[in-house]
């Protein structure tokens, strides 16, 4: 063996043993194929925990050399945490996923694409809206559709041209920009909180966020709008831990200064990973005690609402309301009666559940551009079932969901609207003025 | 003729007293088939010596236990010893608290069921075949023969965990061998079993088995009643099976066989039915009494004439009784034939009938039975030679129109349980079992590689 | 031939895409849930019969072994590659083909997960009888090629009792049927002795079985015991007072704590052995079955009997029974399973027996079990890893078959042979024993390609002498 291959093989094996003992727990009773949206798609091995597990102590025993044929295995996984939450012996597949993920892309190189968005535009919000910007005058002038029939995208990797219809459409403004459009905090309020606005929310359903702000400010919380980078989690999930962290310090720093009562946001996503904060840093010597003095505050929006109350009165909505269980809403917090409590407290609403509510949509962040294929069979699950409910809304609590139903929707030719529970607030809000 | 060297060697092996030769052994005939020495082993080790010593001068071997169902199968290329397995008839363990029970092949089935009656607070074995009382264990198994009560329990083929045959294909090293064990749950090695049950000891001498028993039902009881139409029976097992009733038998019956059952055991009807059904239930004794409820309740909806409740011993006259037809039957006309049909349950009814109207057109009576909620349906056909002689060419046609009908996928069948032998030389007494025969034909060539047992019997003419 | 002519070859049958060939891809296939590994030459994603029956062929051509795989929750190495070979993937041929009320039968490709069969059939008030604890992962192809049994098989039958007829494709390509959804088909019973075969015999690509009425009423009991002996003990007297229950099972304390900790359902971490009873049928006299062994248990000092109030609740007792052998990797990763059966009234003497032996190597044991039928479920806790280890616990594990063995028991009772038991065989049967079996799949597989080394230890290279004859 070469000296640089020797090396690399020592440097991967240290890298992952730290989790060679929680691997090493899989003792393959297989529970985990019969729960896995990836394996219940394609039968194989490799893209179940099991498999994962399997291949990433091959890796630390020498078995197996880090590759790009292990490109699939690591990142063919929606991180959806269905396999942990059904693992009797509780295996934490999904942060050893992120730790294989970690490894390859220290070893093999993260591709550049990856890297310039994790690492120069995320920190950078200036640079960010510019390319959001030309993102969504492309799409406007449906240059987008151009670009795909020449195949341009395709540049960007195998399927990226697919990107070009699962976003519908790509606001001009961003949340940031139309700020202006909220009213002002209320005047006398015992309550302080800060509004952390996700990426997602900010560029791609900037309604969320305000009817977020609008309907915190409705039950008296003065609303500080946060600006804080983004949450790092896509980052994370990339096996970029630098870039990542990079974020998170900043984030830190920046809630730590706060005097607030929580920090909520509603992207489930965010919720999860800030949540996280705490563990991550748990030994880093300067963020350890700021992350923790912060770690209780982070909430989820519903989470919140219901601790202090809805707003009330709240209008009517007359429809049939169905909810889809984001994975980092039930599997990663725990919050799963909270939304449905919210739903169902709004006068109107026939609530209908929807049959395997925390089936995965199949975004997972991106992974419904890189692996297209399944991403849309994950979906077509979760579409049939919301066809049995015959509901006219679906509702969510993260914007990669929203976005990836919305799409289900228009995939399946669904008379349904798709809101985030914020969306579904608001318009009860705005209803109850009538 | 055997040779003298041959009868030297036997003499040998068992001793003089075990040897029967000359006239009765006319009396173990098959298909006409007399054999030349019958042979009574008393020992496992008799019966090994038998199978060396045949195999070795390629003598024909027809294993024999109370002769109850040697009608079964096709007539024998050859017969040259008959082995009468009888002697070997003790219960070898007996172990309650594991609920199995060992025997010797050559037991009686009834002497079975009488000792385990005895033992604590008595067991059974959930098996009723037609001749139960003088059937042995060996012939019960190599023909799989089952009764009215397979409904709830299965047949042989699920209640066999272990089993010890004399194979040919072994003699060299002696030819005993175990397969199975004495636990209820055992997935050590193959299932020899299921082999070796149903094979009519074309593989090897079944000589021993081990059988899972039963703790006694608290309580039991049939329901007879009678029904105008030859439809109604049908009706009802639609309604149990949408029911949550659990009979332990469901058998249907005509006419004939209704009289037959009236003579000797008390269970006589004063309507005039088309059509009978009987009814069985076992268990504890609210779910019987509700069960008894229930039915009466759905036969009087589906318009049943007249209903009998039988318990104690004329519930048990009854069951003997049934069990009896066909060997009567046999007993009193030696030309007589007996089919089983066997389809899937929804074409059970459309197969009763068509035999119904073929047996009309012949102008033939036939005592007909159906297991009701097994597909499985029988027809016994008293005939005299002279009777015989004038319908065998239409006999002969029905069985293969009645196979025609059954079809071949599913696994459905006709068999010809017994015939006169210049029925058997016309009609395959089995019928067909498809893309399976070669690989029946080779386990016969590996079980068995001089075809000395019952050569020619069974399926295909193994 | 070279590796991409083999991979052309299977391409040509199954389709680009749907064959794994390389190291990283076949690595994740080199094992079950056993303790054993052996790495395939390629891995065939099946979709058909006919596709089956064309990689068999041109793995006969090849003069290749091969063998069938499902969902691989095999515990006896019956689905690792003992020379390489092919592995036929079955996992995507799962459809439901038949649910037929009238005839109660169902028709399933062989990649069906049992527990999706029962949810198919539920709504319809029918079960499928054979219920193994990784039904929710495992095949019914898979159960077909064990003889699965489950906790149900107590009063209900194992597999075999309830699988009526198959479309087989053979160790040399060529497809049957046998059996179907009528009775008693003649000829010999192929499909009785193809199931529980370990797939040695052949692929099964279609499988009919018998689907029954749900019981009108279903009673489900946690009995809490401060003694394994007194819990035994009851299993006995149950039985002897001529009461067969649905289901029996036993756990104990060190089961118990790793149960609990993943579901959370209530088990009693301070109980030495718990049993799960459970009573179905119709609901008339029901309540004083369930009166007559709840007297049972008081007379054998149970310390506390509960009784499931709700399905949910039913469910959640069940769920930690199933999910027991994943659960004990809380406390160590890995285990090796024994499958010993014996008769019942042997139990308390062999759990004694096993304790002795875990004290002996120093081991922990840990028992999950179908009491009610003498199978033993002893499950050895180690660290695969440290190979010394592993070792200690194969010879651990020998002696406990051997005690099994020693009062009339089996060795195997659901897991199957596979590799794992291969030479165990020999202390049940001997070399006649052993080559009657033999005959069979000669009479199948004359070229023992189909999944060989299973099941049967070789006996060509054993002396024949007039003792070992014996």
């Amino acid at each position: 063996m070469s000296k640089k291959a020797s090396t690399s093989r020592r440097i991967e094996r240290e890298a992952l043993l730290p989790i060679y003992d929680e691997v090493a727990r899989c003792n393959r009773c297989g529970f985990c194929l019969s729960t896995c949206p990836v394996y219940i798609i394609t039968g194989e091995e490799r893209a179940v925990a099991r498999g994962h597990n399997a291949h990433l102590q091959g890796l630390i025993e020498g078995r197996l050399e880090m590759s790009e044929e292990l490109k699939v295995p690591l990142f063919d996984c929606l991180l959806c945490k269905a396999c942990v939450e059904n693992c009797m012996s509780g295996v934490m597949t999904h942060e050893n996923v992120i730790r294989g993920r970690s490894v390859y892309m220290d070893l093999l190189g993260e591709p550049r694409l990856l890297k310039f968005v994790f690492r120069k535009l995320l920190p950078n919000p200036k640079k960010m809206n510019f390319y959001v910007r030309i993102a969504a005058l492309g799409k406007m002038s449906k240059l987008d559709r151009a670009a795909k029939a020449l195949g341009v995208l395709k540049w960007f990797g195998r399927d990226r041209d697919k990107m070009v219809d699962l976003v519908q459409r790509m606001p001009l403004r961003s949340l940031r920009e139309r700020l202006d459009e909220l009213n002002p905090n209320p005047q006398s309020t015992n309550r302080r909180v800060a509004y952390f606005l996700g990426c997602a929310t900010n560029y791609a359903l900037p309604e969320v966020g305000l009817s977020t702000v609008r309907i915190l400010r409705a039950v008296g919380c003065t609303v500080d709008i946060l600006d804080n980078l983004c949450c790092g989690l896509p980052a994370s999930s990339y096996g970029d831990q630098d870039a990542f962290k990079g974020l998170a310090r900043h984030n830190i720093d920046l809630m730590a200064r706060l005097d607030v009562e929580a920090i909520v946001t509603d992207c489930g996503s965010c919720s999860a990973f800030l949540k996280e904060y705490s563990k991550v840093f748990a030994d880093d010597p300067d963020y350890a005690d700021k992350a923790a003095a912060i770690g209780s505050k982070f909430k989820a929006l519903s989470e919140y609402l219901l601790e202090i109350g809805l707003p009330s009165p709240l209008g009517r909505v007359d429809a049939r309301v169905t909810y889809h269980d984001p994975c980092h809403m039930s599997r990663y917090q725990n919050l799963v009666s909270e939304p449905r409590e919210i739903i169902q407290n709004i006068p109107g609403v026939e609530y209908r559940e929807l049959p395997e509510a925390d089936w995965c949509c199949g975004a997972a962040g991106t992974y419904n551009l890189g692996y297209y294929s399944q991403s849309m069979q994950v979906l077509d699950r979760k579409m049939d079932n919301v066809k049995k409910t015959k509901a006219d809304i679906v509702v969510t609590t993260c914007p990669a969901c929203n976005i990836q139903l919305a799409y289900g929707t228009r995939r399946h030719g669904l008379d349904c609207e798709v809101l985030d529970i914020a969306d579904l607030l608001d318009r009860a809000l705005k209803l109850r003025q009538l | 003729m055997l040779d003298r060297k041959t009868r030297r060697l036997l003499r040998h092996a068992l001793g003089e007293d075990n040897i029967m030769e000359g006239v009765q052994v006319k009396h173990y005939a098959v298909d006409g088939f007399q054999p030349q020495v019958v042979l009574i082993p008393r020992t496992r080790d008799h019966v090994e010596r038998i199978v060396v010593l045949a195999h070795e001068e390629q003598l024909a071997v027809v294993p024999w236990g109370a002769g109850t169902q040697m009608g079964l199968g096709n007539p024998p290329r050859r017969v040259d010893l008959v082995v009468c397995l009888h002697h070997l008839n003790r219960i070898t363990n007996l172990d309650p608290e594991n609920m199995t029970i060992t025997a010797d092949a050559g037991i009686r089935l009834a002497m079975i069921q009488e000792s385990l009656s005895r033992h604590g607070q008595g067991f059974l074995l959930p098996l009723d075949p037609p001749c139960g009382e003088s059937m042995t264990l060996g012939g019960a198994l190599s023909t799989n023969a089952s009764g009215p009560c397979r409904l709830r329990y299965g047949t042989l083929r699920d209640m066999v965990v272990g089993i010890e045959v004399i194979i040919p294909g072994e003699v060299e090293h002696g030819g005993q061998t175990r397969a199975g064990g004495r636990t209820v749950k055992n997935v050590s090695g193959y299932d020899m079993g299921k082999l070796y049950i149903g094979s009519l000891g074309t593989l090897g001498i079944i000589t021993e088995a081990t059988c899972r028993i039963l703790p006694p039902p608290e309580d039991r009881a049939t329901v007879v009643g009678a029904f105008s139409g030859s439809e109604d029976p049908w009706r009802l097992v639609e309604a149990l099976q949408e029911s949550q009733l659990l009979p332990s038998c469901i058998e249907f019956y005509n006419r004939e066989t209704a009289s037959f059952l009236t003579t000797n055991s008390n269970v006589g009807f004063n309507s005039e039915g088309g059509a009978w059904a009987a009814v069985g239930f076992e268990g504890i004794s609210e779910a019987v009494s509700r069960q008894i409820e229930d039915i009466e309740r759905l036969a009087r909806s589906d318009g049943v004439k007249e209903i009998q409740l039988l318990r104690g011993p004329r519930e048990k006259a009854f069951w003997q009784r049934y069990g009896q037809i066909g060997f009567e039957i046999r007993k009193r006309n030696p030309w007589s034939i007996g089919l089983k049909v066997a389809v899937p349950l929804s074409a059970a009814q459309g197969m009763s009938k068509s035999i119904d109207d073929k047996l009309l057109r012949m102008d033939v009576a036939a005592y007909q039975l159906s297991r009701g909620g097994s597909g499985i349906s029988y027809a016994h056909m008293p005939l005299s030679e002279k009777l015989y002689r004038e319908k065998e060419k239409s006999l002969a046609d029905m069985v293969e129109a009645l196979r025609e009908e059954a079809g071949d996928s599913d696994g459905a069948s006709v068999v010809v349980e017994y015939a006169p032998p210049a029925f058997k030389e016309k009609v395959d007494v089995w019928g067909g079992v498809g893309g399976m025969l070669p690989i029946m034909e080779r386990l016969k060539k590996e079980f068995d590689p001089q075809a000395i047992l019952n050569p020619g019997r069974y399926v295909g003419g193994i | 031939m070279g590796k991409s002519q083999l991979v052309r070859k299977i391409e040509s049958i199954v389709g680009k895409g749907n064959v794994l060939h390389r190291h990283t891809d076949l690595l994740v296939y080199e094992y079950d849930a056993s303790l054993h590994r052996g790495l395939p030459d390629a891995v065939a994603f099946a979709t058909s019969t006919d596709q089956v029956s064309q990689l068999v062929k041109l793995a006969n051509s090849l003069g290749m072994p091969f063998l069938p795989r499902g969902s691989g929750t095999n515990l006896s190495g019956g689905t690792v590659p003992s020379h390489g070979g092919i592995v036929i993937e079955l996992s995507r041929m799962n459809r439901i083909l038949e649910i037929d009320e009238k005839n109660q039968r169902a028709v399933v490709e062989p990649g069906v997960y049992n527990l999706t069969l029962q949810n198919a059939l539920a709504p319809l008030g029918y079960f499928y009888a054979p219920d193994p604890a990784s039904q929710r992962v495992s095949t019914i192809g898979g159960n077909v090629g064990e003889n699965s049994g489950g906790p149900l098989c107590l009063k209900y039958g194992v597999t075999t009792n309830h699988v009526l007829g198959m479309e087989v494709v053979l160790p040399d390509g060529a497809v049957v049927k046998m059996g179907g959804k009528a009775l008693d088909q003649p000829g010999y019973d192929l499909t009785g002795v193809f199931v529980g075969s370990e797939g040695t015999l052949g692929i099964a690509t279609k499988i009919t079985v018998r689907i029954m009425r749900s019981p009108d009423a279903v009673k489900t009991f946690l009995a809490i015991y401060d003694s394994v002996e007194d819990a035994g003990q009851t299993v006995s007297d149950i039985i002897a007072q001529g009461i067969i229950p649905a289901a029996l099972e036993m756990m104990d304390r060190l089961v118990i704590k790793a149960v609990e900790e993943s579901v959370h359902a209530g088990y009693p971490l301070d109980a030495e052995a718990v049993l799960i009873i459970e009573l179905d049928g119709l609901k008339d006299g029901m309540d004083r079955l369930a009166e007559r062994v709840i007297e049972i248990c008081k007379r054998n000092r149970v310390r506390n009997m509960e009784v499931a109030a709700s399905e949910a609740q039913r469910e959640k007792l069940w769920t930690g029974r199933r999910g027991a052998f994943g659960a004990v990797g809380r406390l160590y990763p890995s285990y090796l399973v024994n499958d010993g059966t014996v008769p019942r009234a042997q139990l308390p003497r062999v759990l004694k027996k096993v304790a002795e032996i875990g004290r002996k190597y120093n081991l922990p044991i840990g028992n999950v079990f179908h009491a009610g039928d003498g199978n033993l479920h002893p499950l050895i806790l180690f660290d695969e890893r440290d190979k010394q280890q592993l070792k200690l616990v194969s010879k651990a594990s020998d002696e406990i078959l051997q005690a099994c063995v020693d009062v009339g028991g089996t060795i195997s009772g659901e897991h199957g042979i596979g590799t794992e038991k291969l030479q165990a065989m020999w202390l049940l049967f001997g070399w006649k024993d052993l080559k009657a079996m033999w005959m069979v799949k000669r009479t199948f597989d004359p070229g023992n390609l189909c999944n060989p080394h299973k099941v049967l230890p070789g006996i060509e290279t054993v002396e024949v002498s007039a003792a070992h004859a014996g």
